[in-house]
This record gives structure tokens, C-alpha cells and sequence, in this order.
């Protein structure tokens, strides 16, 4: 057979091609392929590391937006505040949503 | 830190000395893929802006998972091209070097490891599988129970029963994977995806990557295709992803080295 080989995802059981898996690609190049010395020298996150920072991030925000609060897609603060400081961790990026959260939020408990 | 800092070298892995390429027409950001040569190994490379990809870049989006996926995604994109016809060992990122006299130093430094690996997988592509339990089987109607003790009962049983079908699915996915490995080179069974990353609800009872000869590739998709009629019973999916580069399968050239 002479057939060019699939590119993605092929469903032997639905026979329906889909989309490249992200994960699929994640879980290789981040953890997976050969280790030589290179020239920056710097920890990227693992896939678990990784996985368990997509769940915070998308946890965080769907729990806000299903309280309504939705202010940071157009809010210059959460742009200049990450310009103001190096790399802030993500613990203390959250505080920092957190505090703002609750500061407008006394206002919108009515 | 090179003496130019404007561009950055990015090694995406090295293919055999001998093999005729067909390289991408883009790399990443829209760079070239060029080869670079050394030691008896040719590095697919390409030059990118230093502004974007030094070491700064890098330090800053360390924990970035949009950026990571952005380029993790490019730099499979290259792999996965010349993996279709040619042996390909890929590097995991971020595979930066000041320029291609340092890339060249390293790959001398290494060559007997990048060597055996791409002995090791020489002639060999990945293939991904995952199995999906998409349906899991109804269970029995209960009768309404007449009195406590039944009710508890009944929800024992129905406990021990549910624990029954999570065994023997189990052991017929662990079987589903033999009869796989069967059909490769060498297999390695990996932890299933977070549904936070894959994008998919179904539970994945496995997700394994298999190095197959290139010329073998029917006899595995036919073997893909019986444990699917076999499971497909049972409310499980079969799906296949590739061809990849033998990124799960590198450990090869060190237990080469140790052999």
C-alpha cells in the first residue's frame, strides 16, 4: 500500500479524521525526545506542571465569569501589572485578581 | 551569551548523514529549516530572532503554557513533516544555541549518543494509541426494593458489579495492549491525558506509542482494527495518532550505550 500516511488523528473505530491533539504534541516535545546541552539553560514546566497551571487558570476564570465578573479582558491594570514585575508567580497573580475581585464585589452583592 | 544576540539557533533533531531530506518550506515564525552538519549527523536548525527567542524570551514564558504550546506546536510541526520519509531524532525543546559553531561543539560532544539512537529507531516511526471508553454498558434494571436490607443490598451489589466491569475492562485493555506491542518494535504505555488537555470527556483507559518499521505499518493498522472489533462491544474506541518521530522511544540510544 502506497497511501500517504495519515497527519492526524485517525478514528479506526469512527472512521472520522480529527484534529491534531495538543496534548498529544505537549506530552511529547515537552517530556519526551533526546536531552543535549544547550545553550539557554532554563526549567520549563513539565506536562504535569503544566496540566495541573491549565487547570487553575480555566478553573479561576470560569468560576468568575459565572459570577459575572469579567472586568480583566479589557483592564490595562492586568497588563501593566505584568509588565511591573519580573515573572510574578501564579499564586500571587491570582491574589491579585482575588483582592480585586473582592474589592468590586462588596458592590455587586446586592 | 553570543557576541551577536540578533538571532538564536533552534535545533529541532538530526537526521542520518546519509538520508535524503525533504526539508519544510517554513520553520518556526516562518523561519527557514536549514541543515547543519557535523560528526557524521545532519541537524535541522533554524535561525530565529533573538529578540523573540533568547534566553529572556524564554526565562519570562517559562511557565507559559500558551506560548510553550505555540512553539512546542511549530516545532513538531517540522518534525512530523520529515518524519513521514526519513528517520528522525527529535529534541525536546528548548534546543537554543548562540549560533551553529556552539550547535556543532555539542553535537561532536554527543555524537556517539545521537548515534545509537538513530540506529536504535532507524528504518522505525511512532504511532500513538488511545482507547476511549465512550459508552460503558447500561446496567441491569433494578426491581424497586421492599424493604431496607434490599435496598442496601442492592446497592452492594450493584457496587461490586460496577467494580467487576472496571476489572474486566481493565484486563481487557492491558490484553488490547499486548496484542498491540505485539505488532511493534518496542511499546511504552504512558499516563493517560488530563481531560484539561485533551479536550476530551470520555475517560482514556490507555495511551501508549508504539515504534513500528515503516514497512510494517498494514499488519499494525490490521491488528489496530481486530482489538477494535473486539472492544467495540464493550463501549471502547480505538484511535491512532501518527506517523510521530520516535520521540518516546530515545531512551533507546542510552540503553544502546550501556549494552
Amino acid at each position: 500500500m502506497t497511501s500517504r500516511a495519515p497527519e492526524g488523528p485517525v478514528f479506526v473505530g469512527n472512521r472520522q479524521p480529527a484534529p491534531q491533539s495538543l496534548a498529544d504534541v505537549l506530552e511529547r516535545v515537552l517530556d519526551k525526545g533526546i536531552v543535549i546541552v544547550g545553550d539557554i539553560q532554563v526549567r520549563l514546566l513539565d506536562i504535569e506542571l503544566l496540566t495541573i497551571k491549565v487547570r487553575l487558570m480555566v478553573a479561576s476564570v470560569d468560576k468568575a465569569k459565572e459570577m459575572g465578573i469579567d472586568w480583566w479582558e479589557n483592564d490595562p491594570f492586568v497588563s501593566s501589572l505584568a509588565e511591573e514585575e519580573e515573572k510574578p508567580a501564579l499564586e500571587e497573580r491570582l491574589k491579585a485578581l482575588e483582592e480585586r475581585v473582592n474589592g468590586s464585589g462588596g458592590d455587586r452583592e446586592q | 551569551m553570543n557576541s551577536d544576540g540578533a538571532t538564536v539557533l533552534h535545533a529541532y533533531g538530526v537526521v542520518p548523514a546519509s538520508s535524503p531530506i525533504e526539508l519544510p518550506s517554513s520553520g518556526i515564525d516562518g523561519a527557514q529549516v536549514e541543515v547543519a552538519e557535523a560528526s557524521g549527523l545532519v541537524a535541522l536548525v533554524s535561525r530565529l530572532d533573538g529578540t523573540r527567542y533568547g534566553e529572556e524570551v524564554w526565562r519570562a514564558h517559562a511557565e507559559d503554557p500558551d506560548w510553550l504550546a505555540g512553539f512546542a506546536t511549530q516545532h513538531q510541526e517540522v518534525l512530523g513533516a520529515v518524519a513521514t520519509t526519513c528517520d528522525v531524532l527529535p529534541f525536546r525543546i528548548p534546543g537554543m544555541y548562540d549560533d551553529e559553531a556552539r550547535l556543532l561543539a555539542v553535537l561532536e560532544e554527543e555524537k556517539e549518543l545521537l548515534r545509537r539512537g538513530l540506529e536504535a529507531i532507524g528504518g522505525h516511526v511512532e504511532w500513538g494509541v488511545h482507547i476511549f471508553l465512550t459508552d460503558a454498558p447500561d446496567e441491569e434494571p433494578a426491581e424497586q426494593p421492599r424493604t431496607g436490607r434490599d435496598y442496601l443490598r442492592r446497592r452492594s451489589e450493584q457496587a461490586g458489579s460496577r467494580e467487576r466491569t472496571a476489572e474486566a475492562r481493565r484486563t481487557r485493555v492491558l490484553d488490547a495492549y499486548e496484542a498491540i506491542a505485539d505488532a511493534a518494535t518496542h511499546s511504552v504505555a504512558n499516563p493517560p491525558q488530563d481531560p484539561a488537555l485533551s479536550k476530551r470527556s470520555e475517560p482514556m483507559l490507555l495511551n501508549s506509542a508504539h515504534l513500528v518499521p515503516r514497512d510494517r505499518k498494514d499488519p499494525f493498522f490490521a491488528v489496530l482494527g481486530e482489538v477494535q472489533d473486539l472492544l467495540r462491544g464493550d463501549g471502547m474506541v480505538v484511535e491512532v495518532s501518527g506517523p510521530w518521530p520516535a520521540y518516546n522511544f530515545v531512551h533507546l540510544a542510552t540503553e544502546e550505550l550501556q549494552a
